[in-house]
C-alpha cells in the first residue's frame, strides 16, 4: 500500500511537471510562430499599411460580462484598416486600482487604456500617460475635436494637460413607475426634491391602501460601497456649491450647500422613510425591487433602459432627470476616457487606435450596446430609442466631475461622511465636518 | 630519567598544538566546510526567501520613509509618513476593527473546533465523513464565498431572514448596520476556516495515550474535568501553535471585506490591511501604505511574542 | 433471574441505564455534528439552483426556491463565451506547481533548521518568521516590479505573464518550513543519533530516515498550500494578463460588470470551480484522513 501511494505520488509530481514544460513549451512556441508570421505578413504586403506588425496592450474594465465577446468581433476591423494588432486585458473593476499601478509602474504598460475621471489624474500626474493636448490640435484630429463639448474636455483636463480623450459621459436617470404614479392620483414624474418626497409619501400611503405594505418611494445609493457620491453630486451642484474650491485646493465639505444637500438625503431615509435603510437593500437588490413593483422611483445608469424593455416590465414606466432644486437640475456623472501610456514603445499606434475608438462610428457602436452617452455630440447611440435619445440630450445640463489627482480620496471623505449621516446615528454636521478635517489632510500632502 | 622522558613528552605536545592563528583558521575551514551540507538544504528555500519576500519587505520599509516609488521615483520624506500615520483616525478604527475581529473569530473558531474534535474523537463511527464534509467551505475561493454569502444575507430572499420571517422574528440588515457587519465577516471567516482547525485539534487529541483516559475515567473524572485536566494541558502546545498561525492569518483579514463590504458601514469592517489597500492603490499614498503595513507587522510579531511568554511559559509548568 | 449485589444494586439495571445515558450521548453527539455538516455544506449547495436560473429570474419577488425550468445558458456562456476550461487547467498547473516545489524546499529547510546547527540559526529563523506576518497585498508591487526585472536575467523564464513568474514568487512559505520544522523535532532523536555516529551522510539520513516518517505532514502541508494557491487571487491577477496564464479565481472576477453581475454566471462558475477541487479532494481523502490519523502536527 505504502509503495503504491508513493508511486501516485510520483505519478502525480511527473504529471505536473509534464503540464508546466508543456504550458511553457506552447507559450514560448506560439510567441515564435507569431513573429514568423510576422515577418512573412511584412514581406508579402508591399503596399503595406503604415503600423503592419504593431502589436498594442489594451487594458479595459467591462462594461458588461459581454463586453470580451464584443470586442472580439469589433477589434478585427481595426486590424483590417491599420494592420495593428491589439491584445485585450480585462481589468475586474474591484482589483482596477492595484491592476493599473502594476501596470503602469512596469516598463511595459497598456498602451492603451480605459481610464475615468477618478483616476485619469491619479496615473497621469505621476507619469503614467501621455498628455495628449498636442495630439488632439494636431491636423489630422481637427475636424473630430469640434464634435466635443468645451464642457467634457474641460472637466478632464487638469493644469492644462489632457491625460485621456473623452469617449462617454455618465449620466443618472430617475426610472419611475408610472402606474404607482396615476394610482395615487401624481400626474407628472417629480422634478424638485419636495415634489419627490411628497409622490413618494402619496404613492406609499396609496398602496398601503391597497394591502401592499411593502412598497417604497425612492431608493438612490448613499453607501461608500455603492458609490454613494455619485448619486448626490449632483443636488450639491445644483445648489451651486461642490466639494472643493474651483481652484482645486481647498476642501468645501462643510460648506452650507454640500450639507443642504445631505440633509435632503438624511430626510428621506431617516425622516420620511421613503427611502429604505441603508444595507437593506444594495444596488442591485433595489433594482429587483423597482422591476417587482415594490418601488415607485429609482435613480440608476441609463444602462437600465435596455434591461428594463427587455424584461418586459408588467407596468408602464418611464426615465427623467434627477430631481432639481430651485429650477436648477444638472447631470452629475465621471466621464471615460481612453489613455495613452508614456512608456508605451508604439505610442504612433496607439494614438491611431484612441482615434479609432473615440470616432463617431466606433462611439454608436459601443453604446448602442452599454447605453452611454458619447462623449462627442455627433454619435448618435439612442439606436431610435427615445428615452436613450432624451438621455443624451441631457448632456446639455452636464456638470461631471473635474479630474484631478487628489479626487479619489476626496470622494471617498465625501462618501463615507455621506453614509454616516444617512445611517440616521450621526448628525450630518458632525460628519461632514471630520470630511472636511480629511480632505483637507489629504489636500496638504504633496 | 624521568625528568628528560618528561621534557620530550612537552616537546612532542608543543609540536602538535597549534599557535592561535593556526587554530583561527581551522575552525573557520571547519565551520565552512560544515556549512556546506547546510546550504544544500537551506539554500534552496533561503535564495528564493531573499529574493520574493526578504528583499520586497526591505523595500517596503524603505518606501514608508518616500512618497511615491512605484509608478513615480521615490522621494525621501523621513518619518513624515508615521507622523501622519499615527494621527490618522481612520487607520486608528481599522486596527480597532480587527482586534475586535482578531479575539472573536479566534475565540469562536477555536471553541467550535475543539468541541466538534472532542465530539468526533468519542464517535469513531463516521469521522471521516464529518472531516471531509467540515473541510468542504475551505475548498470555495474567498470571492466566491462572498458571493454565497450575498445569497445567504440578501434581506429579502436571503435564507436567514426568510427562516426569521417564517418564525415571526424581525428581519436582519446583515451589511448595513453595526456591529452586523463585523459578525458577518466573523462568521463567514469562521465558516471558510472551521474544517481546518477541527482537523487540526483532532489530531492532537488524537495523540493523547488512550490509557491516560481511560486512568481518569476509572478515578471517576467527568468529561469536563477529563478534557481540563488532561487534553488541555496536553493541547497547549498545539494550541500554541494554533494561536500563532491564528493571530498573524486574521490579521491579514481582508478579502471578506473588500467582497463583502468594502469596509462599511461608516468604516464598522475597514480592517488595517483594506487600510493600506485602499491607501496604495486607489490614493497612491505610497508611503502612507507602506508605514502602515511596517507598523502592521511590528503590532503582530510583538502580539506573537507575547503569545509565546504567555502560552508557552504556562505549557512548561 | 436477577443479579443482586451484596449491597443490593441492580448492576443489570446499572450498566442498562449506562447504555441508555451512552446512546443519548451519542445519539445527541451525532446531532450536533450533523448540524454543523449542514452549516458548512449547506451554503455551497445552496449555490445550485441559482446556477441553473436566468440571472434574470434569481432576485424576482416572490421569491423562488427551485429553477422552474432546467435552465443551462449560464453554463454554456461559461464553456462557449469565456476560456474557463483552459482557466482551470492554468489553476491546475498553478496550484500544483507550487505545491510540490514549496514541499520540497520547505522539507529540506525544516530539516535544517530542526536538525543541523549553524551559526546565526536563531536570528535566520526569527526573521523567516517575521516574513509570514507581512500583509501580502502590501508586498504585490515591489514583488511584480522584482519578477518584471527579472524577466532579463532568467532568459524569460520567470516574468510577466509566464507560468514561472506565477508560481516560483507564490512557493516561499515560510510557514511551511515553520510547520516542517516543528513536525521534523518531534521525531525520534534515537535513530537519528545513531545513523550519524555509524557516519551517514546528512543527505543520508534525511532520505533514508527522516523522509519517510514524514509522509503525514508533507500530506498536510500539501494540502494546505494546494488549498491556499487554488484560491489564490491577488496575485495571479496581477502577474497575469492574458488568457493563456489567467487562473479561474481572476477569471471569473473579470466577469463581473462596472455596477451589473450576472449572478447566474458567477454562481455556474462557484460550482464549476468547486467540482473539480473536490473530486481531487475525495482522491487524496484516504491519505489526508491518514495524515490527520497520525497527530501530523503534533509537536
Amino acid at each position: 500500500m505504502k509503495s503504491k501511494n508513493s508511486s501516485r505520488l510520483l505519478l502525480a509530481f511527473l504529471g505536473a511537471t509534464a503540464l508546466v514544460v508543456a504550458a511553457c513549451g506552447s507559450s514560448g512556441e506560439s510567441s515564435t510562430t507569431e513573429t514568423a508570421a510576422v515577418t512573412a505578413d511584412t514581406a508579402v504586403a508591399v503596399d503595406a499599411k503604415p503600423f503592419d506588425g504593431v502589436t498594442l496592450t489594451f487594458g479595459k474594465a467591462p462594461h458588461g460580462e459581454d463586453e470580451k465577446a464584443n470586442w472580439e468581433k469589433w477589434l478585427p476591423a481595426f486590424t483590417e484598416k491599420t494592420g495593428i494588432k491589439v491584445e485585450l486585458t480585462q481589468v475586474p473593476w474591484d482589483q482596477l486600482e492595484a491592476l493599473y499601478t502594476a501596470s503602469f509602474a512596469s516598463d511595459t504598460p497598456y498602451d492603451v487604456s480605459y481610464q475615468t475621471s477618478t483616476h485619469l489624474t491619479l496615473f497621469g500626474e505621476r507619469g503614467a500617460f501621455e498628455d495628449m493636448t498636442p495630439r488632439i490640435n494636431g491636423e489630422d484630429f481637427a475636424s473630430d475635436l469640434q464634435n466635443f463639448p468645451a464642457g467634457v474636455l474641460g472637466a478632464s483636463t487638469y493644469n492644462g494637460k489632457l491625460y485621456g480623450l473623452p469617449f462617454v459621459v455618465g449620466t443618472i436617470a430617475m426610472y419611475a413607475n408610472l402606474d404607482m404614479m396615476k394610482s395615487a392620483g401624481v400626474a407628472t414624474v417629480p422634478t424638485t426634491e419636495e415634489e419627490l418626497v411628497a409622490a413618494s409619501k402619496a404613492i406609499m400611503a396609496d398602496q398601503k391602501s391597497k394591502g401592499n405594505k411593502d412598497v417604497l418611494g425612492f431608493y438612490t445609493p448613499r453607501t461608500v460601497a455603492d458609490y454613494g457620491w455619485y448619486f448626490t453630486l449632483a443636488s450639491v451642484h445644483n445648489r451651486g456649491g461642490d466639494f472643493l474650491s474651483a481652484d482645486g485646493k481647498t476642501a468645501m465639505m462643510d460648506s452650507k450647500e454640500v450639507k443642504d444637500s445631505a440633509q435632503v438625503a438624511v430626510d428621506m431615509i431617516c425622516k420620511d422613510k421613503v427611502q429604505p435603510a441603508n444595507g437593506l437593500y444594495n444596488r442591485e437588490a433595489a433594482i429587483e425591487l423597482f422591476k417587482a413593483g415594490k418601488l415607485a422611483f429609482i435613480l440608476d445608469e441609463p444602462s437600465r433602459v435596455k434591461t428594463f424593455k427587455e424584461a418586459a416590465l408588467p407596468f408602464a414606466w418611464d426615465i427623467g432627470m434627477p430631481v432639481g432644486y430651485n429650477g436648477k437640475a444638472t447631470q452629475f456623472a465621471t466621464t471615460g476616457h481612453w489613455a495613452v501610456a508614456a512608456k508605451s514603445k508604439n505610442a504612433d499606434a496607439a494614438w491611431e487606435f484612441v482615434k479609432w475608438l473615440s470616432s463617431a462610428e466606433f462611439n454608436a457602436t459601443y453604446n448602442q450596446r452599454y447605453a452611454f452617452v458619447p462623449a462627442r455630440l455627433d454619435a448618435d447611440a439612442s439606436g431610435g430609442d427615445e428615452m436613450l435619445a432624451r438621455n443624451a440630450s441631457w448632456v446639455s445640463v452636464w456638470d461631471g466631475l473635474k479630474t484631478s489627482p487628489k479626487v479619489s480620496q476626496l470622494l471617498d471623505e465625501y462618501a463615507k461622511a455621506l453614509e454616516a449621516a444617512t445611517s440616521c446615528k450621526t448628525s450630518v454636521d458632525d460628519a461632514f465636518a471630520s470630511a472636511q478635517k480629511g480632505a483637507t489632510e489629504a489636500l496638504a500632502q504633496g | 630519567m624521568s625528568q628528560i622522558d618528561q621534557n620530550k613528552v612537552l616537546i612532542d605536545w608543543q609540536e602538535l598544538s597549534l599557535t592561535d592563528e593556526e587554530f583561527r583558521r581551522a575552525r573557520s575551514r571547519y565551520k565552512l566546510r560544515g556549512l556546506i551540507p547546510v546550504m544544500g538544504f537551506l539554500g534552496p528555500f533561503l535564495l528564493l526567501w531573499s529574493v520574493f519576500l526578504a528583499i520586497p519587505m526591505l523595500w517596503s520599509i524603505w518606501l514608508s520613509f518616500n512618497t511615491g516609488g512605484l509608478i513615480d521615483e521615490a522621494k525621501f520624506v523621513g518619518f513624515d509618513n508615521w507622523s501622519r500615520m499615527l494621527s490618522n483616525d481612520e487607520l486608528v478604527r481599522s486596527l480597532k476593527n480587527t482586534a475586535i475581529y482578531v479575539v472573536i473569530a479566534i475565540l469562536t473558531v477555536f471553541s467550535l473546533a475543539l468541541t466538534i474534535a472532542g465530539l468526533l474523537n468519542s464517535n469513531k463511527r463516521g469521522q471521516n465523513f464529518f472531516k471531509v464534509a467540515l473541510y468542504f467551505p475551505l475548498l470555495v475561493p474567498p470571492i466566491m464565498a462572498g458571493m454565497i454569502f450575498f445569497f445567504l444575507t440578501h434581506y429579502d430572499m436571503g435564507i436567514i431572514n426568510l427562516v426569521l420571517q417564517a418564525t415571526n422574528h424581525e428581519k436582519l440588515n446583515f451589511l448595513g448596520d453595526n456591529p452586523n457587519a463585523l459578525l458577518t465577516i466573523v462568521s463567514l471567516e469562521v465558516w471558510r476556516g472551521l474544517g481546518f482547525w477541527v482537523l487540526f485539534f483532532l489530531a492532537g487529541l488524537q495523540s493523547i495515550p488512550s490509557d491516560l483516559i481511560d486512568a481518569a475515567k476509572i478515578d471517576g473524572a467527568g468529561s469536563v474535568r477529563r478534557f481540563r485536566k488532561i487534553s488541555l494541558p496536553t493541547l497547549r502546545p498545539l494550541l500554541l501553535f494554533a494561536v500563532i498561525i491564528a493571530l498573524i492569518f486574521n490579521f491579514q483579514l481582508f478579502d471578506s471585506v473588500q467582497v463583502l463590504t468594502k469596509g462599511g458601514p461608516v468604516l464598522g469592517t475597514t480592517s488595517v490591511v483594506w487600510f493600506i489597500y485602499k491607501r496604495l492603490f486607489a490614493f497612491q499614498d505610497i508611503g502612507l501604505a507602506y508605514a502602515t503595513s511596517v507598523g502592521l507587522l511590528i503590532v503582530v510579531v510583538v502580539l506573537t511574542v507575547a503569545a509565546y511568554g504567555f502560552l508557552g511559559k504556562r505549557s512548561e509548568n | 433471574m436477577s443479579l443482586k449485589h451484596p449491597i443490593g444494586i441492580d448492576l443489570e439495571d446499572l450498566a442498562r441505564q449506562d447504555a441508555l445515558t451512552r446512546r443519548a450521548k451519542s445519539a445527541l453527539s451525532y446531532f450536533v455534528l450533523g448540524l454543523f455538516v449542514l452549516i458548512s455544506v449547506g451554503p455551497i449547495l445552496y449555490v445550485i439552483s441559482p446556477a441553473f436560473r436566468e440571472s434574470k429570474s434569481l432576485f424576482s419577488y416572490p421569491p423562488q426556491w427551485l429553477p422552474n425550468s432546467f435552465y443551462l445558458g449560464n453554463f454554456k456562456f461559461l464553456l462557449t463565451e469565456t476560456n474557463y476550461i483552459r482557466w482551470g487547467i492554468n489553476t491546475l498547473i498553478f496550484a500544483t506547481s507550487v505545491t510540490l516545489i514549496s514541499l520540497v524546499i520547505d522539507t529540506l529547510a525544516g530539516y535544517a533548521f530542526a536538525r543541523m546547527n549553524f551559526p546565526g540559526k536563531k536570528l535566520l529563523f526569527g526573521c523567516i518568521l517575521a516574513t509570514l506576518m507581512v500583509p501580502i497585498a502590501a508586498l504585490l508591487a515591489p514583488t511584480y516590479l522584482l519578477v518584471r526585472n527579472l524577466d532579463r536575467w532568467t532568459f524569460g523564464l520567470i516574468g510577466l505573464d509566464t507560468f514561472g513568474g506565477l508560481i516560483i514568487p507564490m512557493t516561499v512559505s515560510p510557514l511551511g518550513v515553520f510547520m516542517m520544522r516543528q513536525f521534523i523535532e518531534t521525531l525520534p532523536k534515537g535513530l537519528y543519533e545513531a545513523a550519524r555516529i555509524d557516519g551517514a551522510s546528512e543527505w543520508r539520513i534525511f532520505t533514508k530516515i527522516v523522509l519517510p516518517l514524514m509522509k503525514p505532514a508533507v500530506v498536510v502541508l500539501g494540502i494546505f498550500v494546494f488549498m491556499q494557491q487554488w484560491a489564490n487571487f491577488l496575485w495571479p491577477l496581477v502577474i497575469t494578463t492574458k488568457d493563456e496564464t489567467r487562473v479561474l479565481t481572476v477569471g471569473i472576477a473579470t466577469l463581473q460588470g462596472q455596477f451589473v453581475t450576472n449572478w447566474g454566471v458567477i454562481a455556474a462558475a462557484t460550482l464549476m470551480t468547486i467540482a473539480p477541487i473536490i473530486m481531487v479532494f475525495l482522491f487524496f481523502q484516504r491519505w489526508f484522513v491518514q495524515a490527520s490519523v497520525a497527530g501530523a502536527l503534533k509537536q
